[in-house]
């Protein structure tokens, strides 16, 4: 197994090589030679970028959709801390303060997934009270930090597709912060057209998948 | 008709002869004007490559690599569309042909053969030595041999490096058969990044993480690649060194770091970040890592393709509404726009001359190739079948690769950037996207 594996190794690196096409004085550069592995760093890496904005990304997935269940809900507490500026913008005090939570969204931690016209990232209407739930369990849940996930479906081109994901991400991200939750919980993440909800080529599968989802993380 | 023929074959005979009566005045020696329209093209015979070695004659590996070199010939002068080839079935007997020389060029030009391919092959100790003529038959001339010793396993590579010198001594302009493409496949499960020949042959796959890896560029003196991978998560961007296989992380903002593009000069790229409004162009310089941001506006900004000066980039925003394609000027830094029309206009693709934008345009649900003036002027549609998209040049501006899409699997293709010579490219690896043509390697030394 292990020694496959090098040879593998091998002939990709290899085969790296004959691709950079560095072809001097003839053909003999060509020449399939052995060498090291092909790496890519783990850690650590000195690259023009980094500084204050590098993001530091742990090595493991983060867990999908996770389940919340050791907070406990304290029914018209609408946060504190930093976050707790839901008071100062007036304008925004649509988070209904008697309402109840859903059921599944108390008990399950569930966020409310948010749909998008085609081509457009403005938030629509019907998902607005979607939203003010996602914001009002956020604000009963302090110690959770989310990734808005934005997706888009498989029309249009693939690098737009992926800009728009992110502009999808951004608004929901923007709204809910209007709502009072504080940026510094939610990360914003574009998949484009990369990871479609529902599989298929009609308007019923891409209205579900231009969405921005929640991810919970620890 | 056939008087004709006649009276141009005897018109290239005349201009063959008097170039090789007068070299003095002859240089440089164009045999074909690739400028000329419709040029006629060369009738040409490719004898079959024979053993010329001491030993190993028998080895069965000998058969293979024979036929390969004629395979490799006649793929690559048929894809430059400057000779039109000959059955062998015609050619006169070769039993008493040697593989250096011409014993009658009378037979061959009986055959119809204006030009003759010819040469032999030897292999010892993994190396393969190809020897390779072209000889005119009008002017009964030997007009390039060479002899390269490369690895035995790529005997096609060999071949590939000939044709381009055949075609620079005949047309003055180097062959673009040693280039390579780079696309995206998800064969794997996920997708990767794949390089191969220019003629698909040859695939071999360069990322191999296990994540989503897209958008693969070539940096302008084609030694490393840049992509983008979701492997730490998020859609940073990544180089790839293919020399040494070196991956590093070159622009890990938050948000997405994506669309990114060399400048001619591989001094900077740009490329696409998120902004506090939208997602802007930006200009990394890779010397200080330093970002200078070129766009800022609430629409998405992103796809941006270089001048081949870096005096501008053409690039897509959907500030108007729907995406169009703009150009920044870098002198004024006020986009302007260039298209008008199109539901959904993408991807644009600067000709190496500069003298043309190709670009992917929709209208009824599927994409097109295009291509426009580099002021939006007289765009022209290239494709009309199937979903096309991502167009990328080669080299000599003399081809355009694309995606196609139909049924939900992807392919590659390439034209001639008048929408003509449509030929499906088969890298035996499926579901190819992405495709962005190689530059030129560096030349072999003569």
């Amino acid at each position: 197994m292990r020694t496959s594996q090098t040879i593998f190794m091998t002939i990709l690196l290899a085969g790296a090589i004959a691709v950079a096409g560095c072809a001097p004085k003839n053909l003999k550069t060509e020449e399939i030679s052995a060498g090291t592995e092909q790496t890519e760093k783990k850690t650590g890496e000195t690259t023009p970028s980094q500084g204050e904005n590098t993001i530091v990304v742990p090595d493991e997935r983060p867990a999908q959709e996770q389940t919340v269940t050791s907070t406990e809900l304290t029914p018209g507490a609408t946060g504190s801390g930093p976050s707790a500026s839901a008071d100062a913008r007036p304008d925004y005090a649509s988070v209904p303060k008697e309402e109840q939570l859903s059921a599944v969204a108390a008990e399950k931690g569930q966020l409310f997934t948010v749909y998008f016209d085609y081509d457009n990232y403005s938030i629509r209407d019907n998902d607005a009270e979607n939203l003010a739930k996602n914001a009002r369990w956020l604000g009963l849940n302090q110690s959770v930090k989310v990734t808005i996930e934005g997706h888009a479906d498989e029309r249009g081109d693939e690098e737009y597709n992926l800009a728009l994901g992110d502009k999808r991400a951004q608004s929901v991200k923007r709204y809910l912060n209007d709502l009072g939750i504080s940026p510094a919980r939610l990360d914003v993440l574009s998949y484009g057209e990369e990871k479609p909800a529902a599989i298929g080529h009609d308007e019923d599968a891409w209205s579900k998948n231009r969405r921005a989802e929640f991810v919970i993380l620890k | 008709m056939i008087f004709g023929k006649h009276l141009l074959t005897a018109a290239l005979a005349l201009v063959l002869a008097i170039a090789h009566c007068l070299p003095a005045l002859a240089e440089p020696k164009i045999y074909i004007d690739l400028s000329a329209p419709a040029a006629r093209k060369i009738p040409l015979a490719i004898q079959g490559f024979g053993y010329i070695g001491k030993d190993g004659a028998n080895e069965p590996v000998v058969k293979e690599i024979a036929k390969e070199i004629v395979d490799a010939l006649r793929s690559d002068l048929l894809f430059s569309n400057l000779f039109g080839i000959i059955d062998e079935k015609a050619h006169p007997s070769t039993l008493q042909e040697p593989h250096d020389t011409v014993a009658d060029f009378e037979k061959w030009r009986q055959a119809g053969a204006d030009g003759l391919i010819k040469g032999g092959f030897s292999v010892e100790g993994g190396r393969l030595t190809i020897e390779i003529r072209y000889f005119d038959c009008l002017s009964e001339k030997q007009v390039t041999g060479r002899r390269f010793t490369g690895s035995v396993a790529n005997a096609r590579r060999v071949v590939h490096y000939f044709s381009d010198m055949l075609h620079e001594e005949l047309t003055g302009e180097r062959g673009i058969f040693t280039t390579r493409i780079m696309f995206v496949s998800p064969k794997s499960g996920n997708k990767e990044v794949y390089i191969a020949d220019y003629d698909g042959k040859n695939a071999i796959q360069i990322t191999r993480n296990g994540s989503t890896n897209l958008f693969p560029q070539w940096a302008p003196d084609g030694k490393s690649v840049i992509y983008v991978s979701y492997k730490k998560r998020f859609p940073f961007l990544y180089r790839l060194d293919l020399a040494t296989g070196k991956d590093t992380v070159i622009s890990s903002r938050p948000g997405v770091n994506i669309g990114a593009r060399f400048s001619p000069d591989g001094t900077k790229i740009a490329l696409t970040l998120s902004g506090p409004k939208s997602p802007e162009l930006n200009l990394l310089d890779l010397k200080t890592g330093g970002y200078t941001r070129l766009t800022d506006n609430y629409a998405i900004d992103i796809s941006p393709a270089w001048s081949a000066d870096g005096s501008a980039l053409a690039f897509v925003s959907d500030s108007a509404g729907n995406p169009n394609i703009f150009m920044l000027n870098f002198s004024d830094n006020k986009p302007k726009r260039l298209t008008y029309t199109g539901a959904f206009n993408a991807s644009p693709a600067w000709s190496p001359d500069s003298g043309r934008i190709a670009f992917a345009r929709q209208d009824n649900g599927r994409f097109n190739i295009w291509v426009m003036d580099p002021d939006g002027s007289d765009a022209a549609q290239l494709t009309f079948e199937g979903n096309n998209k991502n167009p990328s040049w080669s080299p000599d501006g003399r081809h355009l690769i694309f995606s196609s899409e139909s049924r939900g699997q992807s392919s590659l293709y390439i034209m001639r950037p008048d929408g003509t010579g449509l030929t499906r490219l088969s890298t035996g690896i499926g579901n190819e996207t992405a495709p962005v043509w190689s530059p030129l390697p560096l030349p072999l030394q003569r």
